[in-house]
């Protein structure tokens, strides 16, 4: 079996953001969500400039720069109206409405990329989001 | 990558009954969109950068939209001996995090990565339960086995 070289990677990143959002459960104890967000902000930016300093230089392609910026505002937009939504509507309509954005991300490959999608993906796509959209619809209900 | 477990943000008030589509589901669609470009976008930055820059340019972005939030809280922000750490904690992972995630878009497909990284909640109530014994209940370990049946037909 030919292991990808994406795979590992993958599923690393899975792991640790994982154990962030575990994190964000202690940390969101002591403080409030938009100040939890400033205090991210700040941190991922001194983050990721010490980063630089493994690295020959930072890199400035006007088109790549302007996306990068696009990435971390759509992120943290995105973070800001999900806060917000929360505060009118029901938790749990809200988490799962905002928990399929894999979807959006495989239109968009699918659009503007022309990735191609095999069936064995396309049940694992579908087998993941509907496991994300049954743990927010279960986080409701009484522990068994 | 939204920092902040749903679960710990209070449950908000009863909505007031709307005649049309309630202001609530509007903002959910839009970060449900926001959050889709925020995972694919990366993928057109790394044609032409490395994933180094890309994250700093990133950690740019960020502070377009948390420098109004911090304008929105008149430049208070509270103060948590042990919040604040462990926000600086999350930051440093999620950052390495990030490198990991742009060496995997750049080489592999994004509905694939996208879809098993973003199934990253399920790690989450794991370690909930390891570490904070919160029990699970059925329709959970059923979201969990779906989970590991999903990572392992995109691993394929």
């Amino acid at each position: 079996m030919v292991i990808e070289v994406w795979l590992l990677p993958s599923v690393i990143a899975l792991l640790v953001w994982g154990l962030t959002g575990f994190l964000s459960k202690i940390a969101l104890k002591g403080l409030p969500p938009l100040h939890l967000l400033v205090y991210g902000s700040i941190f991922f930016l001194i983050s990721a400039s010490f980063v630089q300093l493994f690295y020959d230089g930072l890199e400035f392609d006007q088109r790549a720069v302007l996306l990068a910026i696009a990435v971390g505002a759509a992120g943290t937009f995105g973070q800001l109206l999900f806060l917000i939504a929360l505060r009118d509507g029901p938790l749990t309509y809200v988490s799962m409405i905002a928990s399929l954005y894999p979807l959006v991300a495989t239109l968009l490959a699918y659009l503007i990329l022309s990735e191609p999608i095999s069936l064995r993906q396309v049940l694992g796509i579908a087998l993941g989001i509907a496991s994300i959209v049954l743990l927010v619809v279960a986080r409701d209900k009484q522990p068994a | 990558m939204p920092i902040e477990d749903v679960a710990a943000v209070p449950a908000p008030p009863p909505a007031a009954p709307a005649a049309s589509v309630p202001r609530w589901l509007w903002l959910t669609l839009g970060a449900l969109f926001a959050w889709g470009f925020w995972s694919f976008l990366p993928k057109l930055a790394l044609q032409s950068m490395q994933p180094h820059s890309v994250i700093f340019y990133e950690a740019l972005g960020n502070l377009t939209i948390s420098i109004p939030v911090l304008i929105y809280l008149r430049g208070k922000l509270m103060w948590s001996g042990r919040s604040v750490p462990v926000s600086a904690c999350i930051s440093v992972m999620t950052v390495g995090a990030f490198l990991l995630y742009f060496f995997a878009l750049k080489n592999g497909p994004v509905a694939t990565i996208v879809t098993l990284t973003a199934m990253y909640p399920v790690v989450v109530i794991l370690l909930a339960r390891a570490f904070l014994h919160e029990k699970l209940n059925r329709l959970q370990w059923l979201a969990v086995c779906m989970a590991v049946g999903a990572a392992v037909l995109l691993a394929g």
